[in-house]
């Protein structure tokens, strides 16, 4: 009994030595921890997430954040209009099959917006739980 | 049963839930394990020596990794700074053990 309750403990208390491991290894740093740069072990995350060039903090649970897709402006140009595209993505709960359509490009979002010259673009970033993430573009310039 | 799964269960649930995205940026600095508030440019093309007479910022937030929200887009920076013409962008970043993390974009500009 008395062995058994110290094995019991010792299991508890390397869990919590993990869990501490863990805690400091995932929550400040931002090394890649799986294949291909993932740092999502559950691997739903890790396709929801675009790729831009500056893209804060996501969360694991819901996501809507505004970024600058152009780091630098080109302020000769006016921004009087603005215009939108997007693209979706979708991981269907079951299998876990994952898909992504749309058309997100600068032309398109220039088109909508009916701009000819663009002065910078920035993205809306949506993801929920993985299931679900859309990226939209938005265009400003004239 | 429940006390000797504890520990495990615990651990896997700060490994699935504990794992925030990070900041991603053209310039990072290095960045502190404890505490981290570092500005960085995000435009590196300074073909313009001139940075303007206004400033203005705008914010993401993130808590626990969990949930993030915020807009800290170019244009929202330029509007709370009254900028029509935005002339260079840095951008600053809060990490406080992972449990708060916040992104704010600056824009200069006239």
């Amino acid at each position: 009994m008395a062995l058994n309750s110290r094995v019991m403990g010792s299991r508890a208390g390397l869990g919590r030595v993990l869990a501490l491991f863990t805690m400091l290894w995932l929550l400040p740093g931002c090394t890649a921890l799986f294949p291909g740069g993932g740092r999502f072990p559950v691997g739903a995350l890790n396709g929801a997430v675009p790729t831009v060039p500056v893209r804060p903090p996501v969360g694991f649970l819901f996501t809507q954040v505004k970024a600058p897709l152009t780091t630098s402006a080109d302020s000769s140009v006016p921004r009087t209009r603005k215009g939108q595209a997007s693209s979706l993505y979708l991981r269907e709960p079951f299998f876990g099959t994952t898909y992504g359509f749309g058309d997100a490009s600068i032309k398109t979002a220039a088109e909508e917006g009916r701009i000819e010259q663009v002065a910078y673009a920035e993205y809306n970033m949506l993801l929920v739980l993985g299931f679900f993430g859309r990226l939209d573009v938005i265009v400003h310039g004239e | 049963m429940k006390k000797r799964t504890g520990g495990a269960v615990w651990g896997l649930a700060v490994a699935l839930l504990g794992a925030p995205g990070c900041l991603q940026a053209p310039v990072v600095p290095p960045q502190g394990l404890v505490y981290s508030g570092t500005s960085a440019p995000l435009d590196t093309d300074l073909d313009q020596a001139d940075l303007g007479a206004h400033r203005g910022e705008a914010s993401t937030h993130s808590i626990l990794g969990l949930v993030a929200w915020g807009d800290a887009s170019t244009s929202a920076a330029a509007a709370a700074g009254g900028i029509t013409d935005v002339k260079h962008q840095d951008y600053h970043y809060l990490n406080v053990l992972g449990v708060y993390q916040s992104y704010t974009t600056i824009v200069h500009g006239d």
